[in-house]
């Protein structure tokens, strides 16, 4: 029952990411008073990449098609280690939060090299940006899971979202403000999104992201755009387990898993609005205020992390 | 070199604070962790700076040996604490750490010389796409920069972890001050290792990938086969301890017990060598899986942005990917920069320009630098003494002579 479980949320989370992106995309539309595409393109998108051919530059490696395959399946593995409907999942009690965010680390390196083998200026320029953020972001990430695994005395995911789900609501301590902060901040970063990196843009002197991937083609493609919905899909479910897990099933029966789900899609849908809000109403950083921007991540995160120890005087 | 001799410094160290004293006060160990942080963050920080390879990965030895330091400070600080079973695990996380760049350490430096003797330079520079010239060594290469970043599934993961872990456990203490600083190096872990990561796509993106930036790297060879075999038997040890930990792990903590005495095992060693294989398996089954997707494959030129073709000047170098990061960090450089250009009187057309930068590591232009100039200027002062008259030293030594008998006199 409980593997059972564990691989219906990893399909959630693998299978539903499109459909974020489509949503968030179609919500910005909205705001911004467009009509927009319909929350099923992205699906549609895979599909047809998937059916076109791959182009390799003439001077790639191995490398080069190699990436693609391993940030895809690193990504699925960061979502084994995730809670969704109740407070287990596949790797909940066996792995824990520095292995999951480890596994982050292994699909950017190889996104990044990836980048650099196509061989042009863009690449080379997305891979440099990349890691700037990524090595900035990392230290936040952390040291805000550190806080909460402190609190809730677990290190790993499910013991977290377990421990909050004994908590009261309404009983919520500084600790887990402070590490939400820095963790939405850390969210914003790692997965491309406004104000750190526009995903909608193809403008040479913005892109990150769009920079490391712009020679990739076909399957290739499908498979980095694919695990970039994953990993944020990945990282809202990250949010809401260990900061909102309420609603998740406590017996494992049918219908809790039911209403569990709709809880966990009402969460979503929430998370989602307010991602559309912030990228239609704040414009990108300039990319050296970035710094400044997962700056204050880590001071918020390092405050949370002092205040575990004052609190337990 | 790298490999062992570095080491050498740590059993020393190891030795002496575990073996002879019975663990010191704590604050010898927070003076080891912040020793060990400051020197890791600095050793990664000028890595990032220096394009010459073997400079390079001599910079990055010294962040390892800091990482290896972190986990004895707070090896250190939990025995202080009488924590035995947390202490032998950052202990026994130093010990592994300094096996793995013991093994990846030596086989990116024999990888660069692999490099050295097919190009005849090791200036990241000049290098470039070395991975089809070369694909043994590339491919090696490739796994010591994924072991050297600690990513899992490779050996330098294991350590790291087992360091991270119990910077975490370091929450349990009963003392404030290690309740405040443990858990906060694990942010300062988590930077150093964001650090080493840019510096190692640099390093492998550069001299690997790409198009290659000169005509030595153009007609670049495989190295001989000798050379490929050690390479080669190196980064599977490092692939094996990644994947199947536990055979290493138990003689290591066992070891750590004996060293911290009466320390139980700790459990997360156990996990980890439990968790580790079967997350590989479904990596690998993964893998294989999105391997299988039906896909036609074509070559194409790389886009140009509609010019009829690139250039390899037009690729990033190795100064223009960690830039951002030195500009970011640039406090710590400070960089001695000239910028001259000829005739002065006509800014904006000028004849020629020539720009010079410079930069000193600012721990020896700030630490050692003035140690060393104060022990010289003292020196300096001192050889006064030294006239060459041979009754000068008479007095000298009729003067001792005086002090000491007046010494006895009062003191005793």
């Amino acid at each position: 029952m409980k593997i059972a479980l564990g691989i219906l949320q990893m399909v959630l989370l693998v299978m539903g990411a499109p459909l974020l992106r489509g949503i968030v995309g179609r919500l910005k539309a909205l705001l911004q008073r467009r009509q927009g595409a319909s929350v099923w393109r992205p699906y549609s998108d895979l599909w047809k990449l998937l059916h076109k051919e791959d182009l390799t530059p003439p001077s790639a490696s191995f490398v080069f098609g190699l990436a693609p395959l391993l940030v895809f399946a690193a990504s699925i593995l960061v979502t084994a280690f995730i809670p969704l409907l109740a407070d287990s999942a596949l790797l909940g009690s066996a792995g824990d939060f520095i292995l999951m965010v480890y596994l982050l680390a292994f699909g950017r390196f190889f996104l990044a090299l990836g980048g650099i083998d196509g061989g042009s200026a863009f690449g080379g320029m997305g891979a440099s940006r990349e890691v700037l953020v990524s090595c900035l972001a990392e230290a936040p990430l952390l040291l805000g899971l550190v806080a909460v695994a402190i609190q809730s005395s677990s290190v790993s995911i499910v013991g977290m979202a377990g421990w909050a789900l004994g908590q009261s609501f309404f009983n919520i301590s500084a600790v887990h403000l402070l590490a939400f902060l820095a963790l939405a901040i850390v969210a914003l970063a790692e997965t491309g999104r406004m104000p750190v990196d526009n995903p909608t843009t193809h403008l040479e002197l913005t892109m990150i992201h769009e920079g490391m991937v712009l020679e990739y083609s076909g399957p290739n493609l499908a498979l980095i755009e694919w695990a970039s919905a994953i990993k944020l899909s990945a990282i809202i479910g990250l949010l809401i387990a260990i900061f909102a897990p309420w609603g998740m099933a406590v017996a494992s029966s049918p219908a809790g898993i039911g209403l569990a789900l709709v809880v966990l899609l009402a969460k979503t849908f929430a998370i989602l609005v307010a991602l559309a809000v912030i990228e239609s109403a704040i414009a990108k950083l300039r990319m050296y205020a970035v710094p400044d921007f997962l700056g204050v991540a880590a001071a918020i995160s390092t405050l949370a992390v002092i205040l575990t120890a004052l609190m337990k005087r | 070199m790298s490999g062992v001799m570095l080491k050498i410094a740590v059993y020393g160290f190891v030795r002496f604070a575990f073996d002879f004293l019975p663990g010191g006060p704590a604050w010898f160990g927070y003076l080891v962790l912040i020793a060990g942080a400051v020197s890791g963050l600095l050793g990664v920080l000028y890595a990032l700076a220096v394009h010459d390879l073997k400079r390079l990965l001599a910079y990055s030895s010294i962040e390892n040996i800091g990482i290896i330091y972190m986990g004895l400070g707070a090896a250190l600080i939990f025995t202080a604490h009488d924590a035995r079973t947390w202490a032998a695990l950052a202990l026994a996380g130093a010990l592994v750490h300094s096996l793995n760049h013991a093994l990846f350490k030596s086989l990116l430096f024999l990888g660069s010389g692999a490099i050295a003797d097919s190009t005849h330079t090791v200036d990241l520079e000049k290098l470039g796409g070395l991975q089809r010239r070369m694909p043994v060594t590339g491919s090696v290469f490739l796994i010591g920069c994924c072991s050297i970043m600690g990513l899992p599934l490779f050996n330098g993961f294991i350590g790291e972890w087992m360091i991270l872990r119990s910077f975490i456990g370091g929450s349990t203490l009963v003392n404030t001050n290690a309740q405040l600083v443990l858990p906060l190096m694990v942010g300062v872990l988590a930077l150093i290792g964001g650090l080493a990561a840019a510096c190692f796509v640099r390093v492998y993106g550069v001299a690997f990938l790409g198009r290659p930036r000169s005509a030595e790297a153009e007609n670049a060879h495989a190295s001989p086969r000798a050379m490929r075999v050690g390479t080669v038997m190196l980064a599977s040890a490092c692939m094996a301890m990644g994947v199947w930990p536990g055979i290493f792990l138990r003689p290591i903590v066992s070891l750590a017990q004996s060293l911290v005495r009466a320390a139980d095992a700790p459990p997360e060693t156990l996990m980890i060598s439990h968790v580790i294989p079967w997350v590989a398996a479904a990596f690998i089954l993964l893998l294989g899986g999105t391997a299988l997707l039906k896909r036609v494959k074509r070559q194409a030129r790389t886009w140009a942005c509609g010019l009829p073709g690139l250039t390899s000047r037009m690729q990033y170098t190795s100064n223009s990917i960690t830039k951002p990061v030195r500009f970011v960090f640039a406090r710590v450089y400070k960089a001695d920069r000239t910028l001259q250009m000829l005739p002065e009187d006509r800014p904006y057309f000028p004849a020629s320009i020539s720009y010079h930068s410079e930069r000193t590591t600012s721990y020896e232009r700030s630490l050692y630098r003035p140690f060393v100039d104060g022990v010289m200027a003292a020196a300096n002062q001192l050889r006064r003494l030294q006239t060459g008259n041979i009754q000068v030293y008479l007095l000298y030594i009729v003067l001792t002579l005086v002090l000491l008998l007046l010494y006895l006199r009062f003191a005793g």
